[in-house]
């Protein structure tokens, strides 16, 4: 089962280069060199992080492990992989002894590049004893992880490394500065992979069982280090509970106001019990970290598959009796950056299931039904195929050795992690943008049920020509109320729309006993704004949709604290929906009037949308002049960063309707 | 009770300590000729037209029983003079190009409005009246504001020009934690000439109001040709430096944002002033001591 896999990876890990590095403290080279897609990848998505047996056992060690397990082992496809985790490490840890060779013959008397040679001597033959070898070790692990791509996630980073650290302080082996020094370096070598959606996400924090901090003195110091580098990568994340370190907080606080939309905020306390309550066992539910976007999973504990629904591609399916709206545009479009290519998006749903005539409707809630069934009968298409997905996997998958020999449960089991070897199997669904599908449904409400103002074939007419010669109509479709300005009448039926989302996967996890965790994300907004035609409330093809759990872009017009009203009225479904709901809040620059009552303001505004039940915040502070400038002077404004979805590019890199799109969202708040 | 309000804005943060909610009440007792809020000068509700929201499709004019709206060409006249402000046009335009400029709250629909953001306040956030001039509405801005006391507010503060009688202070005193006090001029007669009464009463309010407690925030607009004067920021200093309840001297420097408001309410914009350099302020900083 493993041969081709085993076969790829000692090939590539032979060829791995050694270079010397010019600066800095760490060992290791970015995307200079990479690797054929191959069978040493095998399964691997990247979203989730690697284990940290190697950490603990050094990678000769987990070579050892591996091989006794082996011996021990009934099941042959069990034998097989241990045996191959055996040689591929033992392959490792042979190339960090020629890169440690090759380091300490160019040292000479340069004493920056002998300690490099003599630590990757160290982590070639033992599990690391200070912490920057453990670190040294962590890139050169990630890096042989993700050869063929930009970049893998890296997970609870302060956490794995807190015992080198403390011990390294308290014996005088290290300073702070020089530990913040080393996280520059790492952070660095990170930024030479690439930049943007990279998956490349660092988690601190946290609250360990018993309610205590799980961040540290560390944590701090790799927030440091996000201020200090003022790349993209990592992005860097924290989970925010009672107990945080105020230093903690502080640091978090000051990198968000850095404008560049880090550090994303984790709710401790919804989202531990939102996992505890899906069945997660206790002790893994307090590891839980982020995905590349932001999804939640387990800190090398699980992997993560998701599908993703769009309610507002739903809603023009419901609108049309199953069919996409008849319409005279279309549009190519990027994925998000300007090195994508453009092409025609169309939504990842099923047509012809027929959920009713809009026409035959003699209310709206007899509309507003089949529009529940023609989401309901997406997402059940959704949940089949993962379903299916997991079923194959626990057939006979297979999955890239050098990965599974990072994970202590498969150096025991030797239980491959796409054959069940993992102990959560982390499923998820997404449901992106409901806002904006709960403006559609308002508006239609208003205008065709309530006030009769329009009739159906009208609206379908007008969107049709995407509103040429119905201004009128439009504009009144725009006044109709809005998600995320506080007004019940919206954001009660966006909390309706996630309510039946999440019954529908209890629903289906009672047939099946197949559980996903739900969602309120979607991460292709800008492509299905381009696939969706003009919609009912007002948006011609093209404009924004919502991102997430969001109001649509330039809809919130009463400022944060409404909008935060408006989400945290689902506050029951986003409980329930720990994959997670991501709140993007887009700032102006003109907070407060000084950097102390800035930083009072960022704090009191995260305290307060987490005690209204909020399970995940993050705040980007642009200015939109600015952002302007940089559109017309890209050369010049090379650095300002921005937050994407799940995570932070630089602005000029962005497609031309992606800058649009993130304009759109400061708008709505200054 | 009810009041005349034009706006309340959620997320204030300009508008005293930390995360606020600011209601702006209609009706002010002074004219001063850079004001950027026209609709909240006088204390009636006015009919507000956006041009640049209109699609010129008539129906106003098609509901309006007054005949107030007339369109020649690509052009939409107003004829105010009839306008009886039963705002017949502003539920029927479909831009919301057309707007009544304030509403009637009762103090009920005020204290719900600022409970919603009470997660928000902390522990020096809270509610700000400002205007117009809240004190003209003392007796409905004090409702306003015992009864958000009374839910949890955690401050209240009042942006005022002063220029009301010692009275309406004391009314709303009781329930007042801070004062955003305006000093636009020292001289009596600039005073005059910017904004249209004198200063006496004012600085007489300023200096009482400093002996019965409540921290005050003086806020000093910087007008070109009207106070950007050494000697005027001197003078104004000079008022200050006796003051003990002072917690915080702000200096705004003029802009020309409500220029288009003026327009809409029908009002020609007086004048436009000079906006004072980043030197200047520097300058009239270190004098008074303020922020900006």
């Amino acid at each position: 089962m493993y041969e081709r896999i085993l076969n790829n990876t000692i090939e590539e890990l032979r060829k791995l280069p050694t270079p010397v590095p010019a600066k800095g403290r760490l060992a290791g080279f970015g995307r200079e060199y990479s690797a054929p897609d191959g069978p040493m990848f095998t399964e691997d998505n990247y979203h989730y992080p690697m284990g940290t047996s190697y950490l603990k056992s050094g990678v000769a060690g987990v070579s050892q492990r591996a091989a006794v397990s082996a011996m021990k082992a009934e099941d042959p496809r069990n034998r097989e992989l241990l045996e191959a985790i055996s040689v591929v490490y033992g392959e490792v840890a042979a190339w960090i002894r020629r890169y440690s060779e090759s380091v300490l013959q160019e040292a000479g008397s340069d004493d920056r590049i002998r300690r490099i040679g003599e630590n990757l001597s160290v982590i070639a033959s033992r599990a690391p004893e200070h912490f920057d070898q453990a670190l040294q070790l962590v890139y050169l692990m990630w890096k042989i992880r993700c050869l063929n791509k930009p970049g893998a996630d890296i997970g609870r980073l302060d956490v794995h490394l807190r015992k080198w650290y403390e011990d390294d302080i308290s014996s005088g082996y290290t300073t702070d500065e020089e530990v913040l020094s080393e996280l520059c370096d790492f952070w660095e070598l990170l930024n030479t992979n690439d930049s943007g959606d990279t998956l490349i996400n660092v988690m601190v924090g946290g609250m360990n069982p018993d309610g205590s901090d799980a961040g540290s003195r560390l944590s701090v110091l790799m927030l440091e280090a996000t201020k200090r580098c003022r790349k993209t990568e990592p992005h860097i994340n924290v989970r925010v509970h009672p107990k945080l370190h105020p230093d903690i907080r502080r640091a978090m606080l000051e990198v968000q106001l850095m404008g560049h939309g880090q550090a994303t905020m984790y709710n401790d306390e919804v989202v531990i019990p939102g996992l505890i309550a899906f069945g997660v066992p206790e002790e893994l539910a307090y590891t839980y970290t982020n995905d590349g976007c932001t999804e939640i999973m387990l800190d090398g504990n699980s992997g993560i598959e998701f599908a993703h629904v769009d309610v507002v591609a739903a809603f023009e399916l419901a609108f049309n009796n199953g069919e996409w709206a008849p319409r005279t545009y279309r549009k190519k479009v990027s994925y998000w950056n300007k090195a994508g290519d453009e092409h025609y998006y169309t939504p990842d749903c099923v047509t012809g299931f027929e959920s009713g005539r809009i026409e035959d409707c003699s209310s709206f809630e007899e509309f507003y039904q089949q529009f529940l069934d023609q989401y309901r009968f997406q997402v059940r298409n959704k949940c089949s195929f993962l379903k299916r997905m997991e079923d194959d996997r626990l057939a006979g998958g297979v999955s890239s050795v050098f990965l599974n020999g990072t994970y202590d449960f498969v150096i025991e089991s030797g239980l491959d992690i796409m054959r069940g070897g993992f102990p959560f199997a982390d499923y998820m669904m997404f449901a992106g943008s409901i806002p904006t599908a709960a403006d559609c449904l308002t508006a239609v409400k208003e205008l065709v049920f309530d006030k009769k103002e329009y009739s159906v074939a009208e609206i379908k007419e007008a969107i049709r020509v995407n509103f040429e010669g119905y201004e009128v109509m439009r504009q009144k479709m725009l006044a109709a109320p809005k998600f995320g300005n506080d007004l019940d009448e919206v954001d009660e039926l966006a909390a309706d729309i996630a309510r039946h989302f999440c019954d529908w996967l209890d629903e289906y996890r009672r047939m099946t006993g197949f559980g996903m965790l739900p969602a309120l994300l979607g991460w292709r907004f800008l492509e299905e704004a381009y696939g969706i035609a003009a919609t009912p409330d007002g948006r011609r093809y093209g404009d924004p949709i919502a991102e997430h759990y969001c109001a649509t872009p330039g809809k919130a017009t009463h400022g944060p604290t409404a909008l935060i009203a408006s989400i945290s009225k689902a506050k029951d479904s986003i409980a329930r929906s720990i994959g997670v709901c991501p709140v993007h809040m887009t700032l102006p620059g003109n907070l407060g009037s000084s950097y102390e009552e800035n930083i009072d303001i960022l704090d009191k505004l995260g305290r307060a949308a987490f005690e209204s039940g909020l399970n995940q915040m993050n705040i980007a502070i642009y200015d939109t002049k600015l952002l302007r400038e940089a559109q017309k002077d890209p050369e010049n404004h090379q650095d300002l960063i921005i937050r994407v979805w799940g995570y932070s590019a630089r602005f000029v890199d962005l497609c031309t309707e992606m800058q649009e799109h993130v304009i759109s969202r400061v708008a709505r708040s200054a | 009770m009810t009041g005349e309000v034009f706006n309340i804005q959620r997320f204030s943060l300009h508008d005293g300590p930390g995360i606020r909610t600011t209601v702006f009440m209609s009706g002010c007792s002074l004219n001063c000729r850079w004001c950027h809020n026209p609709e909240g000068k006088l204390p009636a509700p006015l009919l507000q037209y956006d041009d640049k929201k209109c699609l010129k499709c008539g129906k106003c004019a098609a509901v309006c029983k007054k005949s107030v709206h007339s369109f020649i060409g690509p052009e939409h006249l107003l004829n105010r003079s009839r306008c009886d402000l039963c705002c017949d046009c502003v539920a029927e335009c479909p831009s919301r190009a057309l707007n009544r400029s304030s509403e009637v709250y009762t103090s009920e629909d005020v204290i719900k409005l600022v409970r919603r953001d009470l997660s928000f306040y902390g522990q020096e956030g809270g509610v700000t009246f400002s205007g117009g001039e809240p004190l003209l509405q003392a007796g409905f801005t004090a409702e306003c504001a015992k009864g958000c006391l009374e839910c949890g507010v955690p401050s209240v503060a009042i942006d005022t020009a002063g220029n009301v009688d010692r009275s309406l202070f004391e009314t709303v005193l009781p329930y007042t934690d801070y004062f955003l006090f305006d000093i636009k001029c020292a001289s009596r007669d600039r005073h005059v000439r910017a904004a249209g009464a004198p200063n006496d009463l004012i600085i007489e309010n300023l200096r009482w109001l400093d002996r019965q407690g409540p921290g005050i925030f003086i806020r000093i607009p910087v007008i070109g040709g009207i106070n950007d004067s050494n000697e005027e920021m001197k003078a104004i200093a000079a008022i200050i430096e006796p003051l003990e309840s002072v917690r915080e001297v702000r200096l705004i420097p003029y802009h020309s944002l409500g220029a288009e408001k003026y327009g809409s309410v029908g009002m020609d914009y007086p004048e436009i002033f000079g906006v004072p350099d980043d030197e200047s302020m520097k300058e009239f900083s270190r004098i008074t001591g303020g922020v900006y």
